[in-house]
């Protein structure tokens, strides 16, 4: 069902990470180490079905890729999950407010992310409603 | 907190990145403990409180929450720091490098024996000592002789054993890809002043008569040939990684497609170990994805199927890999039913891929060939992995775009083996060189199959283009010449065919002339050029002119 993801995080170590807990869907994974190489990645690639996003990167942070690729209309067709250390709350607010479908809080537990991704690739997606649940029991 | 995936496998990666975050943390406590005196540099605090951000959250992934708690509270004193509670002196800086050292050390006990677990308690403490009375730190560590400060901090009484992370020595050595891909672009360089350096050679013989000198300058021509073999190989080495790190990603995946489809399916890997170069590492996954779906999905059937067959209930499924010659061999090969060429007959002439005539005239081998065909495939259902049949084609052209040749070998109720031969980097190829009409051409040496002389008269005018019988089978002819619109003059009495194969596709160019085997370093064509047909890309001969490297597949593909 996931064939394509992006990943944004300015860690190696979690693209690696991300590499081993989405290895069960054989999906082709884009990896991207800020906002800005996260949008360039969009513009070149076709059919990205989902991005998970950090919100602590340098150059261009997740709230501001957020703020672009929201302007560039990418954010309407594939749905983007925040996944953050807990830190700046504020920022995973206004990414949520920015149009993210869902948050995990880093260090997540990979069954979490499953769930929420088999909720998300959904053609119906009750991503809402499930989110918020989320949302609510990290903050 | 890792859940059900195992990260294990990572410890390595881990303990290599978090020493990174360490040595950047502590380099930008140095740069903040020199500018102390002007005030705190808020723009190294948030530098540090990132690295060390970014360091807790991947301990917090790889399950280590001792070392996620030490972390975020040496990330909340830089907090602390950066908003001026803390002040910046030396019990502070000492408090921090301590810390410092105690993760690494930490770490580096980690790596060893992963099941040891963490113990900050000391280190926690002088952090606490620090907040604990934040204001009279600098005081009192600057006066901490005159006042004898009853108990020294411990990370001020570092232990000599502390640093031992400064001599100790790593056998490896992280590398950026693109440092190496330059040294092998040097490296091609260097092959082809070579061949420059034999050209010449030859030319000293002819009018040199100072034998001694003539000696002497091929004894060194020689010693430089080796050498740069020699160099060549060992760059090579650099670029190779076991094709194990691609195997092992198949366990998971065959067995969730087994059970999806409720067949028992056993993955056994061959010659994981054998090296290949980066570049064909990272092209083999996907094509390796398509054959094994196809294989779970198509090859191998049901248990009670199975059982009924007087097989065992469990499938087995081959992943094997070899060096061979020149070539990297990579099979996929499974104990299934197997394809009946019967079966494929039917389906042809029933999806109207192939004329009944058409169908009836083919051989078994070329009815196998068949399922690279874009939509065909010998299963009427639809299913969610393998489609239907939309993956070979794609294997097939990813296989040819990497110039390399992809052959079937199935039989019915035995199993189907799928043999990918790919060339040992997409960088330096070997080239069989040929002229045409004046100009040397590099026909890619992994998609040549043989070279044959033929009588003109052997060569036949279907209509539909020319063809040769080969040893039985009808080979289409391809003029170089007339492809490239350089008409090189008449039919000759005597053809020289170069037999080429591309993915399941078979032909032979007609060349005016064979030069030789060569190396050559493949040198892209830039990007405004746009679309060349027949040709993939350009090499730099050892004379200097250039050359054009053949295109196999957009010749066949014709």
């Amino acid at each position: 069902m996931l064939k394509k993801v992006l990943v944004v995080d300015d860690s190696e170590m979690i693209h690696k990470m991300y590499r081993l807990v989405l290895n069960r869907y054989s999906c082709e994974i884009l990896d991207a180490m800020d906002g800005q190489q996260a949008l360039d990645l969009l513009e070149r690639h076709q059919g990205v079905q989902l991005i998970l996003l950090d919100i602590n990167m340098p150059v261009m942070n997740g709230v501001q890729f957020l703020e672009k690729a929201g302007a560039l209309g990418f954010t309407s067709r594939i749905p983007v999950v925040i996944i953050s250390t807990e830190g700046k709350e504020s920022d995973t607010i206004r990414g949520l407010q920015l149009g993210a479908k869902g948050y995990v809080k880093k260090p997540f537990n990979p069954t979490l992310l499953h769930e929420l991704i088999a909720k998300l690739m959904l053609p119906s997606g009750e991503v809402a409603d499930f989110d918020q649940r989320r949302y609510a029991n990290t903050l | 907190m890792s859940g059900e995936c195992d990260f294990s496998a990572l410890i390595g990666d881990f303990v290599e990145d978090a020493g990174g975050h360490l040595d950047a943390v502590e380099g930008f406590l140095l740069e903040l403990e020199r500018r102390a005196p002007a005030g705190c540099d808020g723009e190294l605090v948030t530098l540090i409180q990132g690295h060390l951000h970014t360091l807790k959250g991947n301990s917090g992934m790889m399950g280590l929450s001792p070392l996620q708690q030490y972390v975020h509270r040496l990330e909340e004193v830089m907090k602390e720091t950066g908003a001026g509670t803390l002040t910046l002196g030396g019990a502070l800086f000492g408090a921090l490098y301590g810390g410092i050292n105690a993760l690494r050390s930490a770490l580096f006990r980690f790596a060893q024996t992963p099941d040891a677990g963490f113990d900050f308690a000391v280190e926690e403490a002088a952090l606490e000592a620090l907040r604990a009375a934040p204001h009279s730190v600098t005081r009192a560590s600057a006066e901490a002789t005159s006042e004898g400060t009853p108990e020294p901090l411990p990370s001020r009484s570092a232990a000599p054993a502390e640093f031992g992370y400064i001599t100790q020595k790593s056998s490896t050595l992280k590398v950026n890809f693109e440092k190496l891909d330059e040294l092998l672009n040097l490296m091609g360089e260097l092959v082809i002043q070579r061949t420059a350096l034999a050209t010449l050679e030859k030319r000293l013989r002819e009018q040199v008569s100072d034998r001694e000198l003539l000696n002497a300058f091929n004894e060194t021509s020689q010693l430089i040939g080796k050498s740069t073999d020699d160099l060549r190989q060992s760059i090579m080495k650099v670029r190779m990684l076991p094709v194990k790190s691609v195997f092992q990603r198949f366990q998971r995946l065959v067995r969730d497609l087994s059970l999806a489809h409720g067949k028992e399916v056993r993955l056994k890997l061959e010659g994981e170990e054998t090296e290949l170069d980066k570049t064909v590492l990272d092209e083999i996954g996907e094509p390796l994805l398509h054959l094994i779906r196809n294989a779970v999905d198509h090859g191998l059937e049901p248990p009670a199927e199975r059982r009924a067959r007087g097989k065992e209930a469990c499938g087995t499924l081959t992943l094997r890999a070899r060096h061979e010659s020149n070539h990297i061999v990579i099979q996929v090969c499974d104990d299934g039913r197997g394809m009946d060429p019967e079966e494929i007959r039917k389906k042809a002439v029933a999806r109207g891929v192939l004329e009944q005539e058409a169908a009836q005239a083919m051989s078994e081998a070329e009815l196998l060939q068949l399922v690279f065909v874009p939509g065909f495939s010998t299963r009427s259902e639809v299913t969610e992995t393998s489609g239907r049949g939309i993956g070979l084609d794609v294997v097939k052209k990813i296989v040819s775009s990497l110039n390399g040749i992809i052959e079937i070998e199935s039989r019915v109720g035995r199993g189907t083996t799928f043999t990918m031969m790919l060339p040992l980097t997409l960088a330096i190829i070997s080239a069989l060189m040929v002229e045409v009409a004046g100009e040397t051409y590099a026909v890619p040496l992994s998609g040549v199959l043989e070279s044959v002389q033929v009588q003109g008269e052997e060569c036949h005018d279907t209509g539909n283009g020319e063809v040769i019988m080969l040893r039985d089978r009808v080979l289409p002819l391809y003029r170089l010449d007339r492809f490239f619109g350089r008409e090189s003059g008449g039919e000759r009495e005597q053809e020289y065919v170069v037999v080429v194969a591309s993915g399941d596709k078979k032909g032979g160019l007609v060349v005016d002339r064979l030069v030789g085997q060569q190396e050559i370093v493949i040198k892209g064509l830039d990007d405004y050029l746009g679309e060349l047909p027949g040709i993939s890309g350009g090499t730099v001969l050892g004379d200097g002119r250039v050359s054009l490297i053949v295109d196999i597949p957009s010749i066949l593909g014709r």
